[in-house]
């Protein structure tokens, strides 16, 4: 029982944030002022935007995917963070990923740590001089 | 009578957070897993963030009543920065639904195609990575302690080797 009224606080947090995070995309506006691609991969304004303005320029004809040698169409997704999703997502890039994660945890952690150790000694140090 | 054994909670805590570290690895490479499994492991991430909560509900309980009363410095600080985390793994899996390919489409709705929750997952991401890395820095200490924990054996207490209370006459002079 009890176990079931913490699964419900924590439930009734994560509804918060998830409110919190539909809430400011609906009053900032931010999903739907940025242009999105249509199917036709021409870029779309909002609706009664002036196309005129020099923010609001139409972006025109997107940069078409390379052909491949027997004709087909290959894909631009599946780089870098999205990687997987095309065909030059997957494969060496995953790797090279983990590794780099793994390396900014463990530096941060390392240096984390470090500062720590520091504190701890100098805060040791100041007990031990007070009481003599 | 059959003895329970009861799991030491350092050694579980530890295991928990070993599995959790490597899913966090695994789902910040979605080229690694390919993108339909990148959103299933983000999914399953969800349920291990809920899990870990409920390990250390305990101290989150006894710190949100303590935070500004009697409580040291680096208790308010980890309890920040975990208020933090949670916020930031959210905001994470919920952008990642919001776009997703294949977790929506199973349940039969359409994943939004703004560029809005991309670059939400996307930045969130980012943000979160250093916050994993502050918050495994601030238990560094704890770590080292548990891992060491985990391979130092305990030795067994023969029935044989315990000791015998012998009474001793004290003389009062």
């Amino acid at each position: 029982m009890r176990i079931l009224y913490r699964v419900a606080i924590l439930l009734l947090a994560i509804g918060l944030v998830c409110g919190g995070i539909v809430l400011i995309s609906k009053t900032t506006g931010a999903a739907e002022s940025i242009p999105t691609l249509g199917t036709d991969g021409q870029a779309r304004l909002k609706p009664g935007a002036d196309s005129s303005a020099p923010g609001n320029r139409p972006a025109g004809d997107l940069p078409q995917p390379p052909t491949s040698a027997d004709g087909s169409t290959q894909t631009f997704e599946g780089r870098g963070r999205d990687g997987g999703r095309g065909e030059f997502g997957r494969g060496g890039m995953g790797w090279t990923e983990v590794l780099k994660n793994l390396g900014v945890l463990l530096l941060v952690t390392a240096g984390v740590t470090g500062v720590d150790k520091i504190i701890s000694a100098v805060k040791m140090r100041a007990k031990s001089q007070a009481t003599v | 009578m059959e003895k329970q054994i009861k799991p030491n909670p350092v050694i579980r805590n530890l295991l928990m957070d070993i599995l959790i570290f490597i899913g966090v690895l695994v789902s910040f490479s979605p080229s690694l897993t390919g993108q339909s499994l990148h959103e299933w492991i983000g999914l399953a991430f969800g349920l291990t963030l809920i899990i870990h909560m409920l390990l250390h509900w305990n101290w989150i309980a006894a710190v949100t009543r303590r935070f500004f009363k009697a409580t040291t410095w680096r208790a308010r600080i980890n309890y920040l920065l975990g208020a933090a985390l949670f916020i930031a793994f959210i905001t994470i899996i919920f952008s990642g639904v919001m776009e997703s390919e294949t977790v929506l489409q199973t349940f039969g709705l359409t994943a939004s195609r703004g560029f809005f929750w991309k670059m939400l997952h996307s930045a969130s991401a980012d943000v979160t990575l250093w916050l994993t890395a502050l918050h495994i820095g601030l238990h560094g200490r704890w770590i080292l302690n548990a891992v060491k924990k985990l391979f130092t054996r305990r030795p067994k207490v023969q029935p044989s080797e315990t000791l015998a209370v012998v009474p001793v006459h004290i003389d009062e002079q």
